[in-house]
């Protein structure tokens, strides 16, 4: 059903792409390798397409459809362009239009278009065999395609011989019916991309089983359609998918790490043989390689998890008091562990879990009433933060290398401008979510809500075709889901910072999106670090003294730490060399000795860390560390030598020590953790996975006394401090943890006003509200004629009262000041309102190109089955000009096109036997000349030969022999004008019947435009139109005659002349004038018009010489009265038929002047002096006028 | 009472209906009317000029607020009166006839009548003050004599007003 409310907007927007499709077509004819071009009209009609399905418009959208199919076959090229094709294309977009016509006219679809949607699909369906190896349908299309004479058929045969692919033998008998296949493929088309997601997520996921389990039942779907359809490979090949689904579920459960790479490759054996199934998705984009090394790095955790595993189960009872032995003894052996932290690092697990664990940082903290230290490092630390950020990246970028997509010359812009800013807008939103889910709030509802908004990222960048960006944004749709799942399942969750990186990564890759958004970034964590942090760490660094001291007494390991700190240090360093912060890196220098002193609370903290790490949302990895452990502990020492499985223990302790440090630094000051946060960050990111459960429960215990024992603290002036703390831990871990907000919630502001500049807008306004505006513009325009007049008036007045009444010119000042005022005020309400009259004006202009664009396909069309080669040229498509103008230079146009391509431009042969090159040029060309615009259309054709337009001439009656013998070339080739007149021996389809050049002269002078024809035998002709640039104000001379003013439009004005009676001679009863060797004759208004002009010396004489374009004459009025703008009042069509009257204009004193139309005038004139002497030329108003003067009648 | 009340809404009603408000004017002795709905306004001696080569009976045209609207000498067009007994200061009624605004002088506008409609009669069979029945809508007898109702479309017929101006003109 159509939605008829939609209706008139998808005409004009149909319209619109159609418009654009046909440009593009025509130059797709031209160049088949225009991929651009083709993407142009693929976006057209898959726009069409999509409106068309929404407004429920059937066979545009069947019939757009089927052409999208074809397009996109020819884009991947899988189908060779040529004449068949682009005829098929042009003749489907012609169906189009007529529909979208038809809509328009009756809102229903007349036009069949089941035979075009017919032969598309043989095209395209002949085609996709070769791809489409289980195609049973098609093979039989193919088969009526290749005897239906179709040439691509043919090409199919060799590439179906090149398709590898195993189920290419997939024996494809004909007796299913396409519905079905249609079915089966959709089927396909959705369980591929969830297979596909689901085996990223897989390497990803912690709940592999389910996953599989999922992927299972997918295929078991997939299965029972392959087997419906009578396709046993297939099932075949579902089965052993299937079986290898189950046996890794099997291996799962009974604790083991299966080898998941078989997931990819069956799924990459299906979309090798169905590539349809993974539209929208890259097969480029390195799945499997993510696998690949998921597989090596769960083996890699699993084996630390299990040396964790031992390790820890030794120091399970550990305690603040007790802890630093254990802690001691395992620190001695983290220096060696130090070199493979860089092997594991590298792992993806290890990445995302790093990335989850920067998180759940910072979410945890408060909750555990713990001053925020971890938070420190996302935060504080700002370029720190960023290479962890990279580095975290490292999983996203290998799987789905998010590449800048964004290039203009093959994009739409305004579609870029419009994905821009949805990307945006979407991105923003997503920063808003994370202020708000770091602001407290129901987390499972923002995260969903962040998903939502990838999601619809995701699909915007899907439909811009950007690949990367919407995998990118798929796994982090995944990664999203799986948080969600862990808050549904009471695990507390947090990935603000992993959000904040998705927006973060997105912003790098896309910096136009927001060039000054990250700027504000940047230097609003600049400004963090220097001002905010400095002076707060200062303080808090002090503050730390006094607190460590406490700790310091029980520290027995700060010297075993010390080697590490000194590494820090260094790390420190370079940190703030980057920063190029000298204060702050002494602050930070300064809190890196203290917290050597502060180690001795290493095994609380430690616990705490551990405990975090195990409250962390990132379930999926530590629930697959866990599960992997026991395999670790049993396997996975045939991997790991032990010795390496204590050096990663030995390491993960050694850095918890020193987190642990920091965290009592950081109680206070956060300075420690600020200064090692990169250290830290991949230490403890390399020992989340194999962090224990064991390790948790004495990790509470510890939590707890750790804030006791702060309490305790809180005794001194730090109290406060403490207290802020501990109580108030989420207000300042808030402040933290905003940092990266603030900075954010400023480009936000700041991207407001950002937003409008570079998204050019445009609505479409009704044209009547415009014409009324432009009424209402010209309105104002007399009346600031008006105000000059008054203000006149005012002068003369005041000079009367001077001069007659005697009074004193100071007694009259006051009025001298106010006209004089008056008058300044006039000035000023005449330069507004001429602005605002252009204004309006351009509001109405609009670029010629929309009239160009017409034009290449009807010089195809003319040039269709003949044999001529005719290159058409548009120049000057920017030039602007009024709407109306515009649409009736339309017509014209055409004929002029179709005289030049019929009758001007030779054939092949002819232009080959006269020496010019095989192709003809039509040239189109505008440009502006001063108040107007001028239209030029040459050709390098054969000309107009004069002496045929003399043989027609006389042929036809049009001008008498002596005549056209006067008449120079330049006057006879205007005689082409003359309605009735052609040249051609007979009428062909689309020209010749002389009628065309009349049209143009026609309607060219409505325009008060003019036509000039230039021409060279065997040359070429030019045509050259002038038009003013509007219709509703024109300039024109005003004249006088008798008592009457009258206006002449000023493109019709050559010159004014002043004559004396005795330059007038009489030739055959006309009166002429000799003017520059020429002799044009003259004729007067008052006689045409029957005005009384009493009493006006007829010795000397005013003449306006004016042109009709074919012709020149003279128009005798009594006084010319200047230049004016005037605006065009539309006169009763009684009033202007045959009148010599185009409109009236109103005057600055309310008067009517009427506005001559020139060509008509002269036609008058002319039939007046055709009228002989003694005929009555009644009929004009003025009898007694009349009567005086009937002899004198002009001639 | 409720009922007699609605009743009395509905004979409101229907004498609404019924009833047809005219603007009567005369031109010589004559009295017609026009349909109130049409009469835009009504204004006195604007400054009218001419547009030659028109029809005799166009008087030419008056800036009205910034709109050009043709005047037509009502007398010459019905072809009335051939006595040249215009006065001065007439009066120009200023109708909207299916949106063409035309400006019509009168001899005099009297006042707003009130008439029933089926009081209207068909314009008859002769000739009423010599003027052709086709511009005639209709008569109605207002007690002090006949009223005219005056078909304004026709009278504006844009054919017409060309063909008249070509039998002019030839």
């Amino acid at each position: 059903m159509i939605d008829a409310s939609m209706l008139p907007d998808f005409i004009v927007e149909a319209a619109e792409h159609l418009e654009e499709m046909e440009t593009s077509l025509l130059q797709l004819e031209q160049d088949y390798e225009g991929k651009e071009i083709l993407d142009e009209i693929f976006r057209s009609i898959h726009t069409i397409k999509g409106a068309a399905q929404f407004v429920g418009i059937e066979r545009v959208s069947e019939l757009s459809h089927k052409l999208e199919n074809l397009l996109d076959l020819i884009r991947k090229d899988d189908i060779a362009l040529n004449t068949a094709i682009t005829d098929l294309l042009i003749a489907g977009k012609d169906r189009l239009t007529q529909l979208v016509d038809e809509l328009e006219r009756t809102q229903t679809e007349k036009t069949e278009v089941a035979d075009l949607v017919e032969q598309v699909r043989r095209v395209v369906e002949g085609d996709e065999m070769p791809i489409d190896t289980v195609d049973t349908v098609d093979s039989v299309d193919t088969a009526d395609a290749t005897d239906s004479t179709d040439p691509l058929s043919q090409q199919e045969a060799p590439l179906e011989a090149e398709q590898p692919a195993l189920l290419a033998e997939e024996s494809m008998s004909d007796e299913y019916d396409e519905e079905l296949y249609d079915i089966f493929l959709q089927q396909l088309k959705e369980n591929i991309p969830f297979l596909y997601a689901q085996t990223v997520e897989l390497s990803i996921s912690v709940d592999k089983q389910d996953v599989l389990y999922r992927c299972s039942d997918s295929i078991k779907s997939l299965k029972s359609s392959a087997n419906y359809m009578g396709y046993d490979k297939l099932t075949q090949h579902y089965s052993n998918w299937q079986h290898a689904i189950e046996n890794a579920v099997e291996q799962l459960s009974s604790g083991k790490m299966p080898n998941l790479s078989f997931m990819q490759d069956y799924l990459d054996e299906i979309i090798r043989s169905f590539p349809q199934a993974m539209e929208g998705y890259s097969h480029d984009d390195a799945e499997e390689g993510l696998d690949e090394s998921h597989e090596d790095d769960t083996q890699d955790v699993a084996s630390i998890t299990s040396a964790l595993d031992s390790i820890f189960s030794g120091e399970e009872p550990a305690t603040v008091s007790d802890s630093p032995v254990d802690i001691d003894s395992q620190e001695e052996t983290y220096d060696e562990a130090s070199h493979l932290e860089e092997e594991a690092s590298q792992g993806i697990d290890l990445d995302r879990a790093l990335d989850s664990i920067f998180s759940d940082e910072n979410s945890e903290a408060p909750d555990a009433g713990k001053p925020s230290d971890f938070l420190s490092l996302d935060d504080d630390d700002a370029p720190g933060f960023e290479e962890k950020v990279k580095e975290k990246k490292i999983p996203e970028a290998e799987t789905v290398p998010l590449e800048y997509e964004l290039s203009g010359d093959e994009y739409d812009e305004e579609l870029i401008s419009i994905f821009l800013k949805k990307l945006k807008d979407d991105i923003e939103y997503i920063q808003a979510k994370i202020t708000e889910y770091m602001g407290g709030g129901d987390k499972r509802r923002i995260l969903e809500k962040c998903h939502d908004a990838i999601g619809r990222l995701a699909s915007s960048a899907n439909y811009m075709e950007y690949v990367s960006l919407t995998a990118f944004c798929e796994v982090w749709q995944n990664v999203i889901e799986g948080y969600i799942d862990d808050i549904s399942s009471g695990r507390a969750s947090g990935i603000d910072a992993g959000l904040q990186e998705f927006v973060d990564k997105i912003i790098k890759v896309y910096p136009e999106l927001t060039e000054d958004m990250q700027q504000d970034t940047l230097t609003g964590s600049a400004e963090f670090s220097q001002g905010n942090k400095v002076s707060a760490q200062t303080e808090e660094t002090e503050d730390a003294f006094s607190q460590d001291d406490n700790w310091v007494a029980s520290s027995s390991v700060s010297a075993t730490s010390a080697p590490e700190h000194t590494e820090n240090r260094q790390d420190v360093e370079q940190a703030a060399k980057n920063a190029e912060d000298k204060i702050l890196f002494d602050k930070l220098s300064t809190a890196l000795d203290n917290a050597d002193y502060a180690g001795n609370a290493s095994t609380s903290s430690l616990d705490s860390v551990i405990e975090e790490i195990m409250e962390s949302p990132d379930q999926k990895d530590l629930a697959a560390s866990k599960i992997f452990s026991e395999d670790a502990t049993s396997e996975g020492e045939g991997e790991h030598t032990p010795r390496s499985d204590a050096h990663l223990l030995d390491q993960l302790i050694a850095s918890n020590t020193e987190k642990e440090e920091d965290d009592h630094v950081g109680q206070v000051g956060q300075v420690g953790q600020v200064t090692k946060s990169e250290k830290i960050s991949k230490d403890v990111h390399q020992q989340d996975e194999p962090v224990t459960e064991e390790v948790v429960e004495p990790a509470g215990k510890v939590a707890e006394e750790i804030a006791e024992e702060s309490n305790k603290l809180a005794t001194s002036e730090e109290a406060e401090k403490v207290k802020e703390d501990q109580k108030n831990a989420q207000s300042e871990q808030a402040e933290e943890t905003e940092e990266p907000k603030k900075p954010k919630k400023s480009e936000i502001q700041e991207k407001n006003p950002a937003k409008k500049v570079p998204v050019r807008s445009s609505i479409r306004v009704d044209a009547e509200k415009i014409d009324y505006l432009m009424n209402q513009v010209g309105e104002l325009v007399v009346s600031r004629a008006y105000f000059a007049q008054l203000v006149n008036e005012m002068r003369s007045l005041e000079q009367e009262l001077l001069e007659s009444s005697g009074v004193l010119k100071s007694q009259l000042k006051p009025l001298h000041e106010f006209a004089f005022r008056l008058s300044e005020a006039g000035v000023h309400l005449g330069r507004v309102s001429n602005e605002l009259q252009e204004g309006v004006m351009k509001v109405r202009m609009l670029p010629i190109d929309q009239l160009f664009k017409r034009y290449p396909r009807l010089v195809r069309d003319l040039v269709h089955g003949t044999n001529k080669d005719i290159k058409l040229i548009t120049r000057g498509e920017e030039t602007e000009l009024d709407k109306m103008v515009i649409e009736s230079i339309s017509d014209p146009l055409i004929h002029i096109i179709r005289n030049s391509v019929d009758h001007g431009l030779e054939s092949i042969e002819e232009r080959l036997r006269k020496g010019k090159p095989a192709q003809g040029t039509l040239v189109l060309e505008a440009f502006h000349e001063s108040d107007h615009i001028v239209l030029e259309i040459t050709d390098d054709g054969r000309g107009i030969d004069s002496k045929r337009i003399k043989a027609k001439a006389l042929e036809k009656g049009l001008a008498r022999k002596e005549e056209l013998e006067r008449m120079p070339d330049q006057e006879l080739t205007r005689l082409i004008m003359l309605p009735g007149f052609s040249t051609a021996e007979k009428a062909t389809k689309t020209s010749g019947r002389g009628v065309g050049m009349d049209v143009v002269k026609k309607n060219i002078e409505k325009l008060n435009g003019t036509v000039e024809i230039a021409s060279e035998l065997g040359k070429g002709t030019q045509l050259r139109i002038k038009i003013p640039l509007t219709m509703a104000i024109i300039q024109a001379l005003m004249v006088r005659v008798g008592k009457e003013k009258f206006t002449i439009p000023l493109t019709t004005v050559e010159e004014t002349l002043r004559v004396f009676r005795n330059e007038i001679s009489e030739i055959e009863g006309v009166h002429v004038i000799h003017l520059r060797e020429n002799t044009m004759p003259i004729f007067q208004l008052s006689k045409i018009y029957n005005i009384d002009r009493q009493g006006i010396s007829e010795d000397k004489m005013f003449v306006v010489v004016v042109s009709t374009g074919t012709q020149e004459l003279g128009l005798v009025v009594d006084e010319l009265l200047g230049q004016e703008e005037v605006v065009i009042k539309p006169l009763a069509d009684y009033l202007r038929v045959e009148s010599g009257f185009g409109g009236a204009t109103i005057l600055g004193d309310g008067g009517i002047s009427l506005i001559l139309d020139i060509p008509e005038l002269v036609k008058i004139a002319k039939e007046n002096q055709i009228m002989k002497q003694g005929q009555r030329s009644s009929g004009f108003k003025r009898k007694k006028v009349h009567a005086a003067e009937t002899t004198e009648q002009v001639h | 009472m409720a009922d007699t009340f609605a009743a009395d809404k509905v004979t409101d009603q229907e004498e609404k209906e019924q009833l047809m408000q005219l603007v009567g004017f005369t031109i010589g002795n004559e009295q017609f009317g026009v349909d109130i709905l049409m009469v835009q306004e009504i204004i006195r001696s604007a400054p009218i000029t001419s547009v030659p080569n028109s029809p005799d009976f166009i008087e030419g045209v008056i800036n009205l607020r910034g709109n050009i609207i043709p005047v037509i000498e009502l007398r010459k067009r019905l072809n009335l009166f051939r006595e040249e007994t215009a006065s001065k200061d007439a009066w120009i009624l200023i109708l909207d006839i299916n949106s063409r605004v035309t400006g019509f002088i009168v001899d005099s506008v009297t006042r707003v009548l009130k008439i029933m409609e089926n009081t209207i009669e068909p314009p008859p069979e002769v000739v009423v003050a010599g003027l052709a029945n086709q511009y005639i809508r209709g008569v109605c007898d207002i007690g002090e004599g006949l009223l005219i109702m005056l078909d304004f479309n026709s009278i504006l017929l844009a054919d017409e007003l060309k063909q008249l101006k070509s039998i002019e003109g030839a």
